[in-house]
């Protein structure tokens, strides 16, 4: 994940850029995204988050002629914020089930080729032991 | 004004343009007037951002090893949309370079912002249902694999969900969530002694 461009295209000032770094690596550091598919929709959720913030930051000296625009960039970021932060819980769940769901060496294997696979969504295991049909 | 003779010499020349001629040259030049390439199905991608799509197209595939042509179409479905959104950012930037402001509150930006607006709107929508589309294909393989034996995978539709695997076959019949359960009931199954 060290060469995925994380906040290219960002819009900032110079006064808001140092804001912008810190808010990056906070996003970051609280999703820790594994690989690429993690990495992009980490891009989205930090892009998100600024957007709302960029929002905020205007809301208090806007021209009442840019509050709708300014509500509905609100309404569009918070839109792709809660999207992407769920889209990222069950991929990591996916990630996490994977490790710690699989026993047999045959499933895990299988699995592997399959990492974004959703156990919850599988049967459990059937290891009933089943009486003889009278 | 031009001479007649340098009309003529204008025609003449102009029987020599007879634009490109090669594939290549007829696919190149059918990409001139695209400006974000948004309602194109073909992605525009800039010279300079080339190699950073190859090692994202590349870590895509190395990560969720697609199989099959409906996994590899919804992959480059999540790639057409990641690369869409970037190229969404990265013209609402040029937005705020040109104009000095931030596009949310400078109204020489709104016409422009809108129609982004619609792309990105559908780019995400793209997104999270490729997404979405790929998990579904890929619990489906895996669901299969391990709970279907070889038989029963050559005959039950590759797409039917993996709920139906959850059933026991009891003497040759695979039985549904009603026999299962008057099955137990009948056992004693899962009932407190």
């Amino acid at each position: 994940m060290s060469d995925f461009q994380f906040g290219a295209h960002a819009i900032h000032t110079p006064d808001s850029e140092a804001r912008f770094i810190e808010r990056r690596d906070s996003v970051i550091d609280s999703v820790k995204p594994a690989n690429v598919v993690e990495g992009i929709l980490t891009e989205e959720l930090l892009h998100a988050s600024w957007e709302m913030q960029r929002v905020r930051d205007h809301s208090a000296d806007a021209n009442p002629a840019a509050e709708p625009r300014l509500n509905t960039a609100h309404t569009r970021a918070s839109r792709n914020w809660h999207r992407s932060l769920k889209q990222l819980k069950r991929l990591q769940s996916a990630r996490a089930s994977h490790d710690c769901e699989l026993y047999h060496l045959a499933e895990q294997q299988v699995a592997s080729q399959c990492p974004l696979a959703d156990l919850n969504k599988l049967p459990k295991p059937l290891v009933i032991d089943t009486p003889e049909v009278q | 004004m031009a001479t007649a003779a340098q009309v003529l010499a204008n025609q003449a020349n102009a029987q020599h343009a007879t634009g490109p001629r090669t594939g290549q040259g007829k696919a190149n030049s059918s990409r001139n007037a695209t400006t974000h390439g948004f309602t194109t199905g073909v992605l525009k991608i800039d010279a300079e951002d080339r190699p950073y799509f190859d090692a994202v197209e590349k870590a895509l595939i190395e990560q969720i090893q697609p199989k099959g042509a409906l996994e590899m179409d919804a992959l480059y479905e999540f790639r057409d949309a990641a690369w869409r959104l970037r190229q969404v950012r990265k013209i609402t930037r040029q937005l705020f370079d040109e104009h000095g402001e931030d596009p949310f509150t400078n109204p020489e930006s709104e016409a422009a912002l809108r129609q982004l607006a619609r792309y990105r709107a559908a780019a995400e929508m793209s997104l999270h249902r490729a997404l979405n589309t790929l998990r579904d294909l890929q619990t489906i393989r895996l669901g299969r694999t391990i709970h279907l034996a070889k038989s029963e995978n050559e005959t039950i539709g590759p797409l039917a969900s993996p709920n139906v695997f959850a059933f026991p076959v009891v003497e040759g019949i695979r039985m549904n969530r009603v026999a299962r359960e008057n099955f137990d009931e009948y056992h004693g199954i899962g009932k407190p002694s």
